[in-house]
Protein backbone atom coordinates (compact mmCIF):
# COMPACT_ATOMS: atom_id res chain seq x y z
CA UNK A 1 0.00 0.00 0.00
CA UNK A 2 3.02 2.24 -0.21
CA UNK A 3 3.20 4.02 -3.51
CA UNK A 4 5.55 6.87 -2.92
CA UNK A 5 8.54 4.84 -4.02
CA UNK A 6 9.67 3.42 -7.36
CA UNK A 7 9.55 6.55 -9.51
CA UNK A 8 10.65 4.57 -12.56
CA UNK A 9 7.88 2.10 -13.36
CA UNK A 10 8.29 -0.61 -15.91
CA UNK A 11 6.42 0.27 -19.10
CA UNK A 12 3.06 -1.38 -19.39
CA UNK A 13 2.91 -3.48 -22.52
CA UNK A 14 -0.60 -4.80 -22.04
CA UNK A 15 -2.02 -2.45 -24.68
CA UNK A 16 0.62 -3.03 -27.34
CA UNK A 17 -1.39 -5.68 -29.15
CA UNK A 18 -4.30 -3.32 -29.52
CA UNK A 19 -2.04 -0.54 -30.74
CA UNK A 20 -0.59 -2.85 -33.38
CA UNK A 21 -4.10 -3.68 -34.47
CA UNK A 22 -4.96 -0.01 -34.71
CA UNK A 23 -1.88 0.56 -36.85
CA UNK A 24 -2.91 -2.26 -39.20
CA UNK A 25 -6.43 -0.92 -39.51
CA UNK A 26 -5.09 2.58 -40.08
CA UNK A 27 -2.61 1.50 -42.75
CA UNK A 28 -5.09 -0.60 -44.64
CA UNK A 29 -7.75 2.08 -44.33
CA UNK A 30 -5.64 4.93 -45.67
CA UNK A 31 -3.98 3.11 -48.57
CA UNK A 32 -7.06 1.09 -49.39
CA UNK A 33 -8.99 4.35 -49.38
CA UNK A 34 -6.47 5.98 -51.68
CA UNK A 35 -6.70 2.99 -54.01
CA UNK A 36 -10.50 3.09 -53.90
CA UNK A 37 -10.51 6.77 -54.76
CA UNK A 38 -8.07 6.32 -57.58
CA UNK A 39 -10.18 3.44 -58.97
CA UNK A 40 -13.21 5.71 -58.98
CA UNK A 41 -11.31 8.55 -60.56
CA UNK A 42 -9.45 6.56 -63.18
CA UNK A 43 -12.15 3.98 -63.80
CA UNK A 44 -9.77 1.13 -62.95
CA UNK A 45 -10.41 -1.95 -60.87
CA UNK A 46 -7.09 -3.09 -59.45
CA UNK A 47 -5.96 -0.13 -57.32
CA UNK A 48 -8.10 -0.94 -54.27
CA UNK A 49 -6.51 -4.37 -53.63
CA UNK A 50 -3.08 -2.93 -54.43
CA UNK A 51 -3.71 -0.17 -51.92
CA UNK A 52 -4.82 -2.64 -49.25
CA UNK A 53 -1.77 -4.84 -49.72
CA UNK A 54 0.52 -1.79 -49.84
CA UNK A 55 -1.04 -0.41 -46.67
CA UNK A 56 -0.67 -3.71 -44.86
CA UNK A 57 2.91 -4.10 -46.04
CA UNK A 58 3.87 -0.57 -45.04
CA UNK A 59 2.24 -0.97 -41.67
CA UNK A 60 4.18 -4.14 -41.00
CA UNK A 61 7.36 -2.32 -42.00
CA UNK A 62 6.42 0.52 -39.69
CA UNK A 63 5.77 -1.88 -36.83
CA UNK A 64 9.13 -3.47 -37.53
CA UNK A 65 10.87 -0.12 -37.19
CA UNK A 66 8.80 0.93 -34.26
CA UNK A 67 8.69 -2.13 -32.06
CA UNK A 68 11.06 -4.65 -33.65
CA UNK A 69 14.31 -2.92 -32.97
CA UNK A 70 14.29 -2.27 -29.25
CA UNK B 1 -40.71 -13.30 -25.17
CA UNK B 2 -41.83 -13.66 -28.73
CA UNK B 3 -41.49 -17.39 -28.35
CA UNK B 4 -44.38 -17.32 -25.89
CA UNK B 5 -46.73 -16.00 -28.54
CA UNK B 6 -45.78 -17.82 -31.70
CA UNK B 7 -44.43 -21.30 -31.79
CA UNK B 8 -41.71 -20.30 -34.20
CA UNK B 9 -38.30 -19.45 -32.72
CA UNK B 10 -37.24 -15.88 -33.31
CA UNK B 11 -33.45 -15.50 -33.07
CA UNK B 12 -32.38 -12.47 -31.01
CA UNK B 13 -31.01 -9.53 -32.95
CA UNK B 14 -30.31 -5.81 -32.72
CA UNK B 15 -34.00 -5.12 -32.22
CA UNK B 16 -33.68 -6.69 -28.75
CA UNK B 17 -31.57 -3.70 -27.78
CA UNK B 18 -34.35 -1.25 -28.58
CA UNK B 19 -35.81 -0.80 -25.14
CA UNK B 20 -38.92 1.25 -24.54
CA UNK B 21 -38.59 4.35 -22.38
CA UNK B 22 -39.15 3.62 -18.69
CA UNK B 23 -41.68 6.43 -18.41
CA UNK B 24 -43.84 6.51 -21.53
CA UNK B 25 -43.40 9.77 -23.37
CA UNK B 26 -39.98 10.58 -21.87
CA UNK B 27 -37.91 9.21 -24.72
CA UNK B 28 -34.49 9.93 -23.32
CA UNK B 29 -35.06 8.12 -20.03
CA UNK B 30 -34.17 4.58 -21.04
CA UNK B 31 -32.86 1.65 -19.05
CA UNK B 32 -29.20 2.39 -19.87
CA UNK B 33 -29.61 5.95 -18.64
CA UNK B 34 -31.10 4.67 -15.39
CA UNK B 35 -28.40 2.04 -14.93
CA UNK B 36 -25.60 4.47 -15.76
CA UNK B 37 -27.02 7.07 -13.43
CA UNK B 38 -27.29 4.53 -10.62
CA UNK B 39 -23.73 3.45 -11.28
CA UNK B 40 -22.54 7.04 -10.93
CA UNK B 41 -24.35 7.39 -7.62
CA UNK B 42 -22.98 4.05 -6.43
CA UNK B 43 -19.39 4.85 -7.39
CA UNK B 44 -19.42 8.28 -5.79
CA UNK B 45 -21.13 6.95 -2.68
CA UNK B 46 -18.70 4.08 -2.26
CA UNK B 47 -15.52 6.02 -2.86
CA UNK B 48 -16.69 8.98 -0.84
CA UNK B 49 -17.44 6.68 2.05
CA UNK B 50 -14.18 4.83 1.66
CA UNK B 51 -11.98 7.90 1.45
CA UNK B 52 -13.85 10.17 3.83
CA UNK B 53 -11.75 9.46 6.91
CA UNK B 54 -8.41 9.18 5.07
CA UNK B 55 -7.08 7.27 8.06
CA UNK B 56 -3.50 6.11 8.37
CA UNK B 57 -4.74 2.71 9.45
CA UNK B 58 -7.57 2.02 7.01
CA UNK B 59 -10.89 0.49 7.89
CA UNK B 60 -12.14 -2.43 5.81
CA UNK B 61 -14.17 -0.07 3.64
CA UNK B 62 -11.26 2.30 3.13
CA UNK B 63 -8.99 -0.63 2.40
CA UNK B 64 -11.35 -1.85 -0.32
CA UNK B 65 -11.58 1.64 -1.77
CA UNK B 66 -7.83 2.01 -1.73
CA UNK B 67 -7.44 -1.33 -3.45
CA UNK B 68 -9.53 -0.17 -6.40
CA UNK B 69 -8.09 3.33 -6.40
CA UNK B 70 -4.52 2.02 -6.22
CA UNK B 71 -5.14 -0.33 -9.10
CA UNK B 72 -6.10 2.51 -11.44
CA UNK B 73 -3.60 4.94 -9.96
CA UNK B 74 -0.53 2.72 -10.02
CA UNK B 75 -1.12 -0.15 -12.41
CA UNK B 76 -2.83 1.88 -15.09
CA UNK B 77 -2.11 5.60 -14.78
CA UNK B 78 1.42 5.63 -13.41
CA UNK B 79 2.69 2.79 -15.56
CA UNK B 80 1.30 4.25 -18.78
CA UNK B 81 1.77 7.99 -18.23
CA UNK B 82 4.89 8.04 -16.06
CA UNK B 83 5.35 9.26 -12.53
CA UNK B 84 5.75 12.90 -13.53
CA UNK B 85 2.31 13.74 -14.90
CA UNK B 86 0.05 10.87 -14.02
CA UNK B 87 -1.66 12.35 -10.96
CA UNK B 88 -3.53 14.90 -13.10
CA UNK B 89 -5.30 12.09 -14.97
CA UNK B 90 -6.05 9.79 -12.05
CA UNK B 91 -9.50 11.30 -11.39
CA UNK B 92 -10.63 10.92 -14.99
CA UNK B 93 -9.15 7.44 -15.38
CA UNK B 94 -10.66 6.31 -12.07
CA UNK B 95 -14.07 7.60 -13.02
CA UNK B 96 -13.79 6.07 -16.48
CA UNK B 97 -12.67 2.69 -15.20
CA UNK B 98 -15.27 2.28 -12.50
CA UNK B 99 -18.01 3.65 -14.72
CA UNK B 100 -17.28 1.17 -17.50
CA UNK B 101 -16.67 -1.66 -15.06
CA UNK B 102 -19.91 -1.18 -13.17
CA UNK B 103 -21.97 -0.74 -16.31
CA UNK B 104 -20.43 -3.81 -17.92
CA UNK B 105 -20.88 -5.96 -14.85
CA UNK B 106 -24.47 -4.70 -14.63
CA UNK B 107 -25.16 -7.01 -17.56
CA UNK B 108 -24.57 -9.95 -15.24
CA UNK B 109 -26.44 -8.57 -12.25
CA UNK B 110 -29.96 -10.01 -12.02
CA UNK B 111 -32.82 -7.58 -12.73
CA UNK B 112 -30.45 -5.15 -14.45
CA UNK B 113 -28.99 -7.57 -16.96
CA UNK B 114 -28.36 -5.05 -19.64
CA UNK B 115 -24.92 -3.81 -20.68
CA UNK B 116 -25.08 -0.03 -20.95
CA UNK B 117 -22.24 0.01 -23.46
CA UNK B 118 -24.13 -2.19 -25.89
CA UNK B 119 -25.76 1.12 -26.77
CA UNK B 120 -22.96 2.64 -28.76
CA UNK B 121 -23.68 6.21 -27.70
CA UNK B 122 -22.04 5.53 -24.33
CA UNK B 123 -18.97 4.06 -25.95
CA UNK B 124 -18.76 7.01 -28.32
CA UNK B 125 -18.89 9.56 -25.55
CA UNK B 126 -16.25 7.76 -23.48
CA UNK B 127 -13.96 7.40 -26.51
CA UNK B 128 -14.47 11.01 -27.61
CA UNK B 129 -13.68 12.22 -24.09
CA UNK B 130 -10.45 10.22 -24.03
CA UNK B 131 -9.61 11.44 -27.54
CA UNK B 132 -10.15 15.07 -26.58
CA UNK B 133 -8.08 14.66 -23.46
CA UNK B 134 -5.05 12.98 -25.03
CA UNK B 135 -4.98 15.29 -28.02
CA UNK B 136 -5.61 18.30 -25.81
CA UNK B 137 -2.78 17.62 -23.38
CA UNK B 138 -0.48 16.73 -26.29
CA UNK B 139 -1.17 19.98 -28.12
CA UNK B 140 -0.87 21.95 -24.89
CA UNK B 141 2.51 20.44 -24.18
CA UNK B 142 4.11 20.38 -27.64
CA UNK B 143 2.10 22.94 -29.57
CA UNK B 144 -0.02 21.93 -32.54
CA UNK B 145 2.83 21.36 -34.97
CA UNK B 146 5.07 19.74 -32.41
CA UNK B 147 2.24 17.44 -31.42
CA UNK B 148 1.43 16.48 -35.01
CA UNK B 149 5.11 15.80 -35.60
CA UNK B 150 5.20 13.65 -32.48
CA UNK B 151 2.14 11.67 -33.50
CA UNK B 152 2.94 11.27 -37.21
CA UNK B 153 6.72 10.94 -37.47
CA UNK B 154 7.73 7.52 -36.24
CA UNK B 155 11.28 7.31 -34.95
CA UNK B 156 13.70 4.87 -36.52
CA UNK B 157 12.06 4.84 -39.96
CA UNK B 158 14.37 5.56 -42.92
CA UNK B 159 13.87 9.01 -44.40
CA UNK B 160 12.67 7.82 -47.81
CA UNK B 161 9.91 5.79 -46.19
CA UNK B 162 8.72 8.60 -43.99
CA UNK B 163 6.25 10.18 -46.47
CA UNK B 164 4.54 6.81 -46.82
CA UNK B 165 4.44 6.27 -43.08
CA UNK B 166 3.08 9.65 -42.04
CA UNK B 167 -0.48 8.93 -43.30
CA UNK B 168 -0.53 5.59 -41.55
CA UNK B 169 0.62 7.15 -38.29
CA UNK B 170 -1.83 9.97 -38.58
CA UNK B 171 -4.79 7.74 -39.38
CA UNK B 172 -4.00 5.18 -36.73
CA UNK B 173 -3.11 7.66 -34.00
CA UNK B 174 -5.72 10.33 -34.58
CA UNK B 175 -8.58 8.66 -36.43
CA UNK B 176 -8.60 4.93 -35.73
CA UNK B 177 -7.86 5.17 -32.04
CA UNK B 178 -11.18 6.63 -30.88
CA UNK B 179 -13.12 4.48 -33.32
CA UNK B 180 -11.42 1.27 -32.26
CA UNK B 181 -11.69 2.29 -28.62
CA UNK B 182 -15.45 2.74 -28.83
CA UNK B 183 -16.17 -0.10 -31.24
CA UNK B 184 -14.16 -2.62 -29.24
CA UNK B 185 -16.08 -1.88 -26.08
CA UNK B 186 -19.43 -1.67 -27.82
CA UNK B 187 -18.93 -4.81 -29.90
CA UNK B 188 -17.84 -6.89 -26.94
CA UNK B 189 -20.84 -5.86 -24.90
CA UNK B 190 -23.23 -6.15 -27.81
CA UNK B 191 -21.99 -9.54 -28.95
CA UNK B 192 -21.79 -10.84 -25.40
CA UNK B 193 -25.36 -9.87 -24.75
CA UNK B 194 -26.59 -11.39 -28.02
CA UNK B 195 -24.68 -14.57 -27.25
CA UNK B 196 -26.31 -14.74 -23.87
CA UNK B 197 -29.74 -14.08 -25.39
CA UNK B 198 -29.22 -16.82 -27.95
CA UNK B 199 -28.42 -19.35 -25.28
CA UNK B 200 -31.05 -18.27 -22.81
CA UNK B 201 -33.91 -17.68 -25.26
CA UNK B 202 -32.96 -20.69 -27.37
CA UNK B 203 -32.71 -22.90 -24.29
CA UNK B 204 -36.05 -21.63 -23.05
CA UNK B 205 -37.67 -22.29 -26.44
CA UNK B 206 -36.23 -25.76 -26.67
CA UNK B 207 -37.27 -26.55 -23.10
CA UNK B 208 -40.82 -25.23 -23.22
CA UNK B 209 -42.01 -25.02 -26.82
CA UNK B 210 -40.17 -27.55 -28.95
CA UNK B 211 -42.64 -30.23 -27.91
CA UNK B 212 -40.28 -33.15 -27.56
CA UNK B 213 -38.58 -34.56 -24.44
CA UNK B 214 -35.25 -34.96 -26.22
CA UNK B 215 -35.29 -31.37 -27.33
CA UNK B 216 -36.24 -30.31 -23.81
CA UNK B 217 -33.12 -32.07 -22.56
CA UNK B 218 -31.06 -30.19 -25.12
CA UNK B 219 -32.75 -27.04 -23.85
CA UNK B 220 -31.53 -27.75 -20.31
CA UNK B 221 -28.00 -28.23 -21.61
CA UNK B 222 -28.29 -25.01 -23.58
CA UNK B 223 -29.38 -23.11 -20.50
CA UNK B 224 -26.43 -24.54 -18.56
CA UNK B 225 -24.17 -23.43 -21.41
CA UNK B 226 -25.76 -20.02 -21.09
CA UNK B 227 -24.69 -19.98 -17.44
CA UNK B 228 -21.12 -20.74 -18.47
CA UNK B 229 -21.32 -18.03 -21.12
CA UNK B 230 -22.49 -15.62 -18.46
CA UNK B 231 -19.38 -16.46 -16.43
CA UNK B 232 -17.19 -15.91 -19.46
CA UNK B 233 -18.98 -12.64 -20.14
CA UNK B 234 -18.27 -11.46 -16.60
CA UNK B 235 -14.60 -11.94 -17.35
CA UNK B 236 -14.86 -10.16 -20.71
CA UNK B 237 -16.74 -7.29 -19.08
CA UNK B 238 -13.94 -6.69 -16.62
CA UNK B 239 -11.22 -7.07 -19.26
CA UNK B 240 -12.91 -4.59 -21.57
CA UNK B 241 -13.15 -1.96 -18.85
CA UNK B 242 -9.47 -2.48 -18.14
CA UNK B 243 -8.46 -2.37 -21.84
CA UNK B 244 -10.38 0.83 -22.46
CA UNK B 245 -8.76 2.63 -19.56
CA UNK B 246 -5.26 1.25 -20.18
CA UNK B 247 -5.41 2.36 -23.79
CA UNK B 248 -6.73 5.78 -22.82
CA UNK B 249 -3.88 6.13 -20.34
CA UNK B 250 -1.34 4.98 -22.93
CA UNK B 251 -2.63 7.46 -25.47
CA UNK B 252 -2.24 10.21 -22.88
CA UNK B 253 1.23 8.95 -22.04
CA UNK B 254 2.14 8.86 -25.72
CA UNK B 255 0.85 12.39 -26.27
CA UNK B 256 2.95 13.63 -23.35
CA UNK B 257 6.09 11.69 -24.31
CA UNK B 258 9.14 13.72 -25.20
CA UNK B 259 10.07 11.54 -28.11
CA UNK B 260 9.31 8.08 -29.33
CA UNK C 1 -17.27 1.32 -43.97
CA UNK C 2 -19.03 -0.83 -41.42
CA UNK C 3 -21.55 1.91 -40.87
CA UNK C 4 -22.32 1.88 -44.53
CA UNK C 5 -22.80 -1.87 -44.73
CA UNK C 6 -24.80 -2.67 -41.64
CA UNK C 7 -27.93 -0.56 -42.19
CA UNK C 8 -28.48 -2.35 -45.49
CA UNK C 9 -28.68 -5.76 -43.83
CA UNK C 10 -30.79 -4.57 -40.92
CA UNK C 11 -33.73 -3.07 -42.63
CA UNK C 12 -36.13 -3.36 -39.69
CA UNK C 13 -34.66 -1.03 -37.05
CA UNK C 14 -32.00 1.61 -36.73
CA UNK C 15 -28.42 0.35 -36.91
CA UNK C 16 -26.88 -0.48 -33.52
CA UNK C 17 -24.00 1.72 -34.61
CA UNK C 18 -26.24 4.79 -34.66
CA UNK C 19 -26.12 6.37 -31.23
CA UNK C 20 -28.98 7.94 -29.33
CA UNK C 21 -28.12 11.58 -28.89
CA UNK C 22 -29.42 11.54 -25.34
CA UNK C 23 -27.08 8.70 -24.43
CA UNK C 24 -24.02 10.47 -25.83
CA UNK C 25 -24.89 13.53 -23.78
CA UNK C 26 -25.49 11.45 -20.67
CA UNK C 27 -22.21 9.68 -21.29
CA UNK C 28 -20.34 12.97 -21.27
CA UNK C 29 -22.22 14.29 -18.28
CA UNK C 30 -21.76 11.16 -16.20
CA UNK C 31 -18.06 10.77 -17.01
CA UNK C 32 -17.27 14.41 -16.33
CA UNK C 33 -19.31 14.25 -13.14
CA UNK C 34 -17.35 11.19 -12.01
CA UNK C 35 -14.02 12.80 -12.87
CA UNK C 36 -14.94 15.88 -10.85
CA UNK C 37 -16.19 13.78 -7.95
CA UNK C 38 -12.95 11.81 -7.90
CA UNK C 39 -10.83 14.95 -8.23
CA UNK C 40 -12.64 16.80 -5.47
CA UNK C 41 -13.69 14.13 -3.05
CA UNK C 42 -11.71 10.97 -3.43
CA UNK C 43 -8.21 11.59 -4.74
CA UNK C 44 -7.18 14.30 -2.23
CA UNK C 45 -8.36 12.18 0.68
CA UNK C 46 -6.62 8.99 -0.42
CA UNK C 47 -3.47 10.93 -1.22
CA UNK C 48 -3.63 12.53 2.21
CA UNK C 49 -3.90 9.09 3.77
CA UNK C 50 -0.86 7.96 1.78
CA UNK C 51 1.13 11.05 2.73
CA UNK C 52 0.17 10.63 6.39
CA UNK C 53 1.17 7.01 6.24
CA UNK C 54 4.56 7.83 4.76
CA UNK C 55 5.06 10.53 7.31
CA UNK C 56 4.06 8.21 10.11
CA UNK C 57 6.63 5.67 9.01
CA UNK C 58 9.33 8.30 8.56
CA UNK C 59 8.33 9.98 11.81
CA UNK C 60 8.59 6.65 13.62
CA UNK C 61 12.06 6.15 12.21
CA UNK C 62 13.05 9.65 13.25
CA UNK C 63 11.67 9.07 16.72
CA UNK C 64 13.65 5.84 17.01
CA UNK C 65 16.79 7.65 15.86
CA UNK C 66 16.16 10.37 18.37
CA UNK C 67 15.56 7.88 21.14
CA UNK C 68 18.82 6.17 20.25
CA UNK C 69 20.67 9.49 20.34
CA UNK C 70 19.06 10.27 23.65
CA UNK C 71 20.04 6.92 25.06
CA UNK C 72 23.58 7.44 23.87
CA UNK C 73 23.68 10.89 25.41
CA UNK C 74 22.36 9.49 28.67
CA UNK C 75 25.00 6.77 28.61
CA UNK C 76 27.72 9.31 27.93
CA UNK C 77 26.47 11.49 30.70
CA UNK C 78 26.28 8.54 33.05
CA UNK C 79 29.81 7.51 32.14
CA UNK C 80 31.06 11.03 32.63
CA UNK C 81 29.34 11.23 35.96
CA UNK C 82 30.74 7.89 36.95
CA UNK C 83 34.26 9.05 36.09
CA UNK C 84 33.73 12.26 37.97
CA UNK C 85 32.43 10.39 40.97
CA UNK C 86 35.38 8.07 40.87
CA UNK C 87 37.74 10.99 40.69
CA UNK C 88 35.94 12.69 43.48
CA UNK C 89 36.05 9.58 45.59
CA UNK C 90 39.77 9.34 45.02
CA UNK C 91 40.13 12.98 45.95
CA UNK C 92 38.05 12.52 49.05
CA UNK C 93 40.10 9.55 50.04
CA UNK C 94 43.27 11.52 49.49
CA UNK C 95 41.88 14.40 51.48
CA UNK C 96 40.84 12.11 54.25
CA UNK C 97 44.27 10.59 54.34
CA UNK C 98 45.86 13.99 54.50
CA UNK C 99 43.44 15.21 57.05
CA UNK C 100 43.90 12.09 59.10
CA UNK C 101 47.63 12.59 59.04
CA UNK C 102 47.16 16.19 60.00
CA UNK C 103 44.84 15.26 62.84
CA UNK C 104 47.23 12.66 64.10
CA UNK C 105 50.08 15.15 63.97
CA UNK C 106 47.99 17.72 65.70
CA UNK C 107 46.92 15.26 68.36
CA UNK C 108 50.43 14.19 68.83
CA UNK C 109 51.54 17.75 69.24
CA UNK C 110 48.68 18.45 71.57
CA UNK C 111 49.48 15.37 73.58
CA UNK C 112 53.09 16.30 73.87
CA UNK C 113 52.17 19.85 74.86
CA UNK C 114 49.81 18.49 77.41
CA UNK C 115 52.43 16.13 78.66
CA UNK C 116 54.89 18.99 78.94
CA UNK C 117 52.35 21.00 80.68
CA UNK C 118 51.63 18.21 83.13
CA UNK C 119 55.32 17.65 83.76
CA UNK C 120 55.88 21.36 84.31
CA UNK C 121 52.96 21.53 86.63
CA UNK C 122 54.11 18.55 88.55
CA UNK C 123 57.57 19.94 88.79
CA UNK C 124 56.28 23.30 90.07
CA UNK C 125 54.20 21.50 92.60
CA UNK C 126 57.09 19.40 93.67
CA UNK C 127 59.23 22.49 93.99
CA UNK C 128 56.62 24.22 96.04
CA UNK C 129 56.19 21.24 98.25
CA UNK C 130 59.88 20.91 98.68
CA UNK C 131 60.17 24.58 99.49
CA UNK C 132 57.49 24.12 102.05
CA UNK C 133 59.21 21.06 103.37
CA UNK C 134 62.49 22.91 103.48
CA UNK C 135 60.88 25.75 105.35
CA UNK C 136 59.25 23.51 107.89
CA UNK C 137 62.39 21.45 108.14
CA UNK C 138 64.42 24.53 108.66
CA UNK C 139 62.15 25.54 111.44
CA UNK C 140 62.22 22.20 113.01
CA UNK C 141 65.94 21.80 112.57
CA UNK C 142 66.41 25.21 114.16
CA UNK C 143 64.32 24.24 117.10
CA UNK C 144 65.96 20.91 117.32
CA UNK C 145 69.44 22.41 117.04
CA UNK C 146 68.63 24.96 119.63
CA UNK C 147 67.23 22.36 121.87
CA UNK C 148 70.23 20.18 121.24
CA UNK C 149 72.68 22.96 121.73
CA UNK C 150 70.93 23.97 124.93
CA UNK C 151 71.17 20.54 126.10
CA UNK C 152 74.82 20.38 125.27
CA UNK C 153 75.84 23.90 126.25
CA UNK C 154 73.28 24.37 128.97
CA UNK C 155 71.33 27.50 129.67
CA UNK C 156 74.03 29.88 128.24
CA UNK C 157 72.36 30.01 124.93
CA UNK C 158 69.06 31.08 126.25
CA UNK C 159 69.76 34.58 125.68
CA UNK C 160 67.72 35.51 122.75
CA UNK C 161 70.19 37.56 120.77
CA UNK C 162 72.78 35.03 120.90
CA UNK C 163 70.48 32.25 120.12
CA UNK C 164 69.16 33.89 116.96
CA UNK C 165 72.66 34.61 115.70
CA UNK C 166 73.78 31.15 116.17
CA UNK C 167 70.79 29.65 114.46
CA UNK C 168 71.07 31.95 111.52
CA UNK C 169 74.71 31.19 111.00
CA UNK C 170 73.96 27.56 111.11
CA UNK C 171 71.14 27.86 108.60
CA UNK C 172 73.19 29.94 106.20
CA UNK C 173 75.79 27.26 106.23
CA UNK C 174 73.20 24.64 105.79
CA UNK C 175 71.56 26.53 102.91
CA UNK C 176 74.71 27.11 100.95
CA UNK C 177 75.64 23.50 101.18
CA UNK C 178 72.07 22.54 100.38
CA UNK C 179 71.81 24.68 97.22
CA UNK C 180 75.16 23.43 95.98
CA UNK C 181 73.99 19.90 96.45
CA UNK C 182 70.63 20.60 94.78
CA UNK C 183 72.31 22.12 91.71
CA UNK C 184 74.37 19.04 91.33
CA UNK C 185 71.21 16.85 91.82
CA UNK C 186 69.02 18.52 89.16
CA UNK C 187 71.75 18.48 86.60
CA UNK C 188 72.22 14.89 87.15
Amino acid sequence: MSQQEDPKPTPNTSGDGWRVLSYLIGGILIYGGIGFGLDRWLGTQFLLPVGIVLGAGLTILLLHFRYGQS
Amino acid sequence: MIAGVSTEFNPPGPEDFQLPPIIPGVDWFTKPVLVAGLSVVLIVWFFYGASRKSAIVPSKLQFAGELGYNFVRNSIARDAIGSQDYMKFVPYLCGLFFFILLNNVAATIPLVQFPTFSHIGWAYSAAILSWVIYNGVGIRKHGLLGYLKLQTMPAGVPLWLLPLMIPIEFISNIVVRPISLSLRLFANMFAGHILLLVFVLGGEYLLLHAGSIALSGVGVITLLMGLAIAGLELFVQCIQAYIFVVLSAQYIGGALADEH
Amino acid sequence: MLTLVLPLTEAEGPSPLMPHTAEIIFGFVFLILLAIAFAKLVVPRFEKAYADRTQAIEGGMNAAKQAQAEAKAALDKYNAQLGEARQEAAKIREDAREQGALIIAEMREQASTEADRIVTHARTQIDAERAQAVASLRREVGTMATTLASRIVGESLEEEARQRRTVERFLADLESSESARQAVGTDG
